[in-house]
């Protein structure tokens, strides 16, 4: 962009931010169960589904080529599905356990730096999206505004997974990816502690 | 970016005219009660995230289109808005029973994300010619959204053009931002970015369908399944 252009555009985000009002919508307030904010917390302060989405990303950046899409691009996606389960009142058994194991396999095929085939891998990521899915949508049902929530975690999802394919990358290259399968292997330890201490979750 | 640097300084600088002209003469000339319903609908594109995503997707899909596509696009947006506008008035908000049935079934929502966010999966050869049927689509859902939003009384009309202007300038800024992205890495990695976001519409919007249909529960009424973990028995609420 030229440099008439950025001048032009900073001016009217100055003036635009210059008329802005100064209270805010009621719906953007946070809360355990509110809009935008709770919605974009609940999968970053959840240590295990933070870990697992971390580990989605590392995994496409670690395979490469399409994956490094196909990955973060499928795992919404099944996560809305998971979603509306919840949402509907669908007794899915063993939800904290889908999810601890979620944790320690991602990072168990990080550390052995497994090359899976485009459909075992994405079946894999689906199996796991459900579980994760299905913990979101439990909650929507009660959120003060659900659009918003709904809004919240999927795009605090989508951004752990850039951050995790950006950590994938910057992790391949040094010792041959040895950082990367390192951090893979911390991953999967700290899911095998998820699975044996499940009063954590 | 096939949009070339010339078309994209032009655009931006004529919104930035056009803002900053909108911002004075509301300064000098028009009375503050208006200038608040002004203010606040120009923000509401952007506090209301059901409509900020999918104005974001419209302005990631126009950056990397061709003059050719860019404009017209453009145009059918700003055109669709204005329509909506001036169709929402007499039909949706003087028929209370579409009024609430597109609220409380998040109708707009839902299309304007999955509609966007399914151009923004397609290769960029692929979507070419579905660009203005996306743009159409989220112009349109914007402007009933904004006038099913509007507080309704005489000064409306002033919230409803802003609303407008507002989503315009969202999906403006979006070109801006995808293009100044587009500078510092490679088009294969702006792409891979836009199928994200792309999946995020796509699922927020799904989400958001499920939670119109299924029933709401009122806080506190949630139980914990028995079987949530290993078919443990948990201890149930009396």
């Amino acid at each position: 962009m030229s440099r008439t252009a950025t001048s032009g555009l900073l001016l009217s985000v100055f003036a635009f931010a210059s008329f802005a009002p100064d209270t805010a919508y009621a719906h953007l307030q946070g809360g355990p169960l509110g809009g935008f904010q709770s919605g974009f917390r609940h999968p970053i302060v959840g240590i295990d589904h933070l870990l697992a989405m971390l580990a989605v990303g590392i995994w496409g950046a670690q395979m490469g080529g399409r994956n490094v899409w196909t990955l973060p691009v499928t795992f919404p996606l099944i996560m809305a599905v998971g979603g509306i389960l919840g949402m509907s009142g669908f007794d899915l058994p063993y939800v904290e356990l889908g999810i601890a194991c979620s944790v320690f396999v991602l990072g168990l095929v990080i550390a052995f730096a497994w090359k899976a085939p485009d459909w075992a891998a994405l079946l894999l990521i689906a199996v796991f999206a459900i579980f994760h899915g299905y913990a979101h949508g439990v909650e929507l049902p009660q959120a003060v505004d659900p659009a918003s929530y709904a809004n919240g975690f999927v795009v605090a999802t989508g951004l752990i997974h850039i951050i995790g394919i950006g950590i994938g990358l910057l992790l391949e290259r040094p010792w041959k990816g040895q950082l990367s399968r390192a951090l893979g292997a911390a991953i999967a330890v700290t899911g095998l502690f998820f699975i044996s201490v499940p009063q954590l979750l | 970016m096939n949009a070339s640097q010339h078309t994209r300084d032009a655009i931006i600088l004529a919104a930035a005219i056009i803002v900053t002209g909108s911002v004075i003469i509301m300064r000098l000339w028009v009375p503050e009660d208006v200038a608040s319903y002004v203010r606040h609908g120009l923000l509401l594109p952007v506090l209301k995230y059901s409509l900020l995503l999918p104005l974001i997707a419209c302005g990631c899909i126009l950056s990397s289109e061709r003059p050719a596509v860019l404009f017209p696009s453009l145009v059918v947006l700003a055109a669709t808005l204005w329509l909506g506008l001036r169709w929402a008035e007499p039909t949706v908000l003087s028929d209370q029973q579409l009024a609430v049935l597109l609220v409380r079934y998040p109708v707009l929502a839902t299309t304007t994300g999955v509609a966007a966010g399914c151009a923004l999966l397609l290769p960029p050869r692929a979507r070419r010619w579905l660009v203005p049927l996306v743009c159409a689509i989220c112009g349109f859902g914007l402007s009933l959204s904004i006038a099913l939003e509007s507080p309704g009384d005489d000064y409306s009309g002033w919230f409803s053009s802003a609303g407008g202007l507002g989503g315009i300038i969202v999906v403006i800024a979006s070109i801006a931002l995808a293009g100044t992205v587009q500078q510092f890495g490679s088009s294969a990695w702006l792409s891979v970015g836009g199928r994200i976001l792309g999946s995020w519409l796509i699922a927020a919007s799904l989400m958001l369908a499920g939670s119109a249909v299924v029933p709401q529960r009122p806080l506190g009424s949630l139980t914990i399944p028995a079987t949530l973990f290993n078919g443990a028995d948990l201890p149930r609420e009396p």
